[in-house]
This record gives C-alpha cells, structure tokens and sequence, in this order.
C-alpha cells in the first residue's frame, strides 16, 4: 500500500478524482496535474466507479464529491474507511453548509471545500491533508463555527 | 276623515313591505352586518352575522363588538372609538380593511371590513365579508411562486454553479501553466480568473435570494441575527438585530417562514430603496402577540411605488394577511420607514 512518507520529489502523490460533473472533473485535474509533485491517477463519476479505481490505482488522496451519479459520496467515504484505512479523503461539494460538513468529517474525510472557493483553495486543501492536517475552506469553517464552538 | 284613514293605513302598510323587504335583503346576504351604537354595543345583527361567527342573536346584541375580535385589537377597540369621539378623526370609518375575527369556538379567521357612520344615529355598520378563501388562494399563490424561486435556486445552484466551478479550476490551471512558462498571456487569464470568481459570487448570492428556506420557530432568532449580520458585514449599511427578552414562538414553520421573508424585504427595501445608512429589526414578545419591526434611517417612502418595488410590498402584506398579522408601514416623523408586523398570539396558532 502506498504511503504519505515517500517524498514528492521521489514519487509523485496519486490522487483519484471522483465528481459526476464533468467539467469540474476536467477542471480538477487540469490544476492538480499543473502541481509539481501531483498526480491524478484516475477519475470516476459515481460510487461505483470510484471504487473500482481504487483497487485500480491505489491512490495516497480521494477527492470526493457528494454528489455522485450512483447515491452519496458519504457511502463512499464509509468505503474507503473500512478498506482503504491510509487513502486520505478531501470532499469537495456545494453543499458546504455545517450539516454536511460534519456528517463528511464524521465518516472520515480531513477536508472540505465548498464548490464555490474550490479555485482558490482546492490545493491548498490537498497539501494539507496530504500533511495530516485537517481543512475546512472560509465558507465552510464559518458555517461550522457552532459545531466546533 | 276615512279617506285620510285609508291613506295613513296604505302608507304603513308600505311601509311594512318595505321593512318587510329591507329585512329579508339584510337577513340573506352572505356578508355579516352588524350595527353598533357610539359605545361599542351592538343594536343589531343580520343572520350571516349569526352563521359566520357562531354566537346566537341574544349572545349578540347588547354585547361589545369586540367579543368578535382576537386580542390585542379587542383590547384595543374601545380606544378607537373614544378616539374618534375626541378628535372626529376616522382611522377605519369609510374605509375598507382587513382585520381578524374571532368565532365563538376561539378560532380566528380573515375578514374583509368595512365601516360606516350612520348619520344622526349615532350608530355604526360594519360589513364583514370571511376572506377565508381567497386566503387560502393567495396561499396557493404565494406557494407555487415559492415553488418557483426554489426551483430557480436550485437549477443555479446544482447546475450553473457546477459550470462555474469547473470553468474556474480550468482557467485557473491555465493560469498558472501559463504563469510557469513566463507567458505574457498568464496575466489576461489571471484577470479571467478573477471575473470568472465574480460572476460566481453573484451566481451564489442570487441562488441563496431566490432560495424559499423553511424558517423553523427554534431557530427563528438565530435566522433573523443572521439576517441582521448578512446585511451588515462586507456594506456600509448597519445593520442590527434587537431582542430584548427572549421570544418563544410556539408556532408553524409557515408563520415563522413568512415573518422572516417579511423581515428579509423589509431590510432589502431599506437597503436597495431606501438607501438607508442604519437598519434595526426588532423582536417583540408580549402575552398576546409577537411584534417584528424593520426600521432604518433612508430617504423613506417615496410616492407610489412600481414593478417589483410595489410586488415587495404586496409580497410582505400579503404574507401578513396569511399568517393572521395586522401589517402597517409608516413614514415616521424623524423620517425613514418602519414596518411593524404584528401576529396575535392564538391558540390556533
């Protein structure tokens, strides 16, 4: 299983991307792959598929929506959890309001970005939880303020 | 002399058909007339009168108009009169309005009322028309066009916004291969980047407008505060929430929806409108009613208003008139605009 240790310089991190809309798809690996020291492994729309590419690529990172063309990308986080335990996960969604962030930090994921601020902070997201450090984008810390108050 | 009689018998036996008449017209109508003297008593009653508030005639006539009102306005009616005694200034006499009644079972239902002085008598009629359904159509209204703004807000949301992300991160990786490769191009799609983050925040802002959020009576307070600080954070406006005593709202969601949407184009009035520099909505709780005032410091109302303007307006007393709430806007004298929305308290509710 890959770990989190070998150095980007090394061996670049492998993240898979798994979101049903096809031109953020294609918009997160456009920036990831400009990252030096990333790269996308694979990428899936649906639950399914995203499982399947992770016996397929064995990727360091996830980045996951919750909305998938197949159900809730929480289904998929409880997934990765129980098979995957190293596979880090960044969700990346809409819907960034304190319900869904924290039912998405509680299955397991160290990050969230709203959709909305993803341009801005998506890599700087994936950089600190591939470091082991937990994010919230502005939007979504704020409106999870009483959750952590 | 019997040619006299006989004149005097014809005249009062016209009369009597005509009083026979008169009765029968007042006794089918489908509006309740009630006629009161100047100290609130009521003299007389038609049949609907009867029919649409559930007391019987004897309950009715020498008893005080107000039995047939819901609190605070039974509490306040005796006033109205004494006032116009006084000043023989007319607040609902001539007019027509809507108000709340109250049946003898406790329930309260809208109505339609208009009041007349009758002359010399010192009496007053009031005509009262239930409103109940055309209420419940204005509901229906006000709920397919909630309808509709939910199903704008979220085609935004879900579907344009997804395009406006995606577009975003390509333009942005763009951005920075370009910027790598010390391209003089990196600084026009940097700019791009940046009008593309605009358009989105409107995108977004527009969506959350348009989006009809069920307001639940717990988090009421916490919904206004965060109206309040919505208003007021990243504009010149101030904007404040004040609730000196704790507010309970032991009522509907739907109530509690259509008051926040009051507040909510009250303060998008006084902002957009009015251009006010100080905005406060207060939070008021007594036993009988809860009380909701929207106030700021703007330039006031000005003349008849148009288009979407005026639909804000009909929009908030619309909503009241839903809800049962009485729904004033004033121009006080220091200037600016209040709204005051106030909802009794019933048992109903």
């Amino acid at each position: 299983m890959p770990t989190l240790t070998n150095s980007a310089a090394q061996i670049p991190t492998r993240i898979l991307v798994v979101e049903d809309h096809p031109i953020v798809r294609h918009g997160l690996i456009r920036l990831i792959e400009e990252e030096t020291g990333l790269e996308v492994c694979g990428e899936a729309e649906s639950i399914a598929q995203g499982i399947e590419m992770l016996d397929q690529t064995a990727p360091h990172l996830a980045i996951v929506d919750l909305e998938l063309t197949d159900g809730d990308g929480l289904q998929l986080i409880r997934h990765i959890k129980a098979n995957w335990v190293a596979v880090r996960i960044l969700i990346i969604s809409s819907h960034d309001d304190q319900g869904h962030s924290k039912a998405a930090m509680d299955a397991g994921a160290m990050g969230f970005v709203s959709k909305h601020e993803a341009v801005d902070h998506v890599l700087e997201a994936i950089r600190a939880v591939l470091a082991g450090t937990t994010y919230l984008s502005p939007m979504v810390a704020n409106k999870a303020v009483d959750w952590f108050g | 002399m019997a040619k006299q009689r006989s004149i005097e018998s014809d005249e009062i036996r016209e009369a009597s058909v005509y009083a026979k008449r008169l009765n029968a017209v007042l006794n089918t109508a489908i509006d309740a007339i009630i006629t009161i003297d100047g100290s609130g008593s009521i003299t007389d009653i038609n049949k609907a009168t009867v029919r649409m508030f559930g007391y019987g005639r004897d309950e009715l006539i020498g008893s005080n108009v107000r039995m047939l009102m819901p609190s605070p306005y039974r509490e306040q009616h005796d006033g109205y009169l004494a006032s116009y005694h006084q000043t023989g200034v007319k607040k609902i006499i001539g007019f027509g309005r809507e108000v709340i009644g109250r049946r003898k079972d406790g329930t309260h239902f809208p109505v339609d009322l208009a009041v007349t002085e009758v002359s010399g008598f010192n009496l007053f009629t009031g005509i009262i028309r239930d409103i109940s359904r055309r209420k419940a159509l204005e509901q229906r209204l006000l709920s397919a066009h909630d309808e509709e703004r939910r199903f704008l807000a979220r085609e935004l949301h879900d579907g344009v916004a997804g395009y406006m992300t995606g577009i975003g991160l390509l333009a942005k990786g763009l951005q920075t291969r370009l910027e790598r490769a010390d391209s003089s191009e990196a600084k026009n799609v940097a700019e791009l980047v940046g009008y593309i983050h605009q358009a989105h925040e409107e995108l977004r802002h527009l969506s959350h407008e348009l989006m009809p959020t069920q307001i639940q009576p717990d988090s009421f307070v916490r919904e206004l505060e965060a109206l309040a600080r919505q208003y007021d954070s990243g504009s010149p406006v101030t904007c404040r929430f004040q609730c000196s005593d704790p507010v309970h709202l032991a009522v509907e969601p739907d109530i509690c929806t259509h008051l926040y949407r009051i507040a909510q184009e009250a303060v998008s009035n006084a902002m957009r409108h009015a251009k006010a520099s100080e905005i406060t909505i207060k939070l008021t709780q007594t036993t009988d009613a809860i009380s909701l005032c929207v106030e700021d410091d703007g330039i006031g109302i000005q003349g008849k208003s148009h288009g979407r303007d005026a639909l804000g307006l009909d929009n908030m007393g619309y909503r009241a008139g839903l809800i049962g709430a009485l729904f004033i806007m004033t121009a006080p004298a220091g200037g600016g605009t209040k709204v005051i929305c106030t909802l009794p308290i019933t048992q109903n509710h």
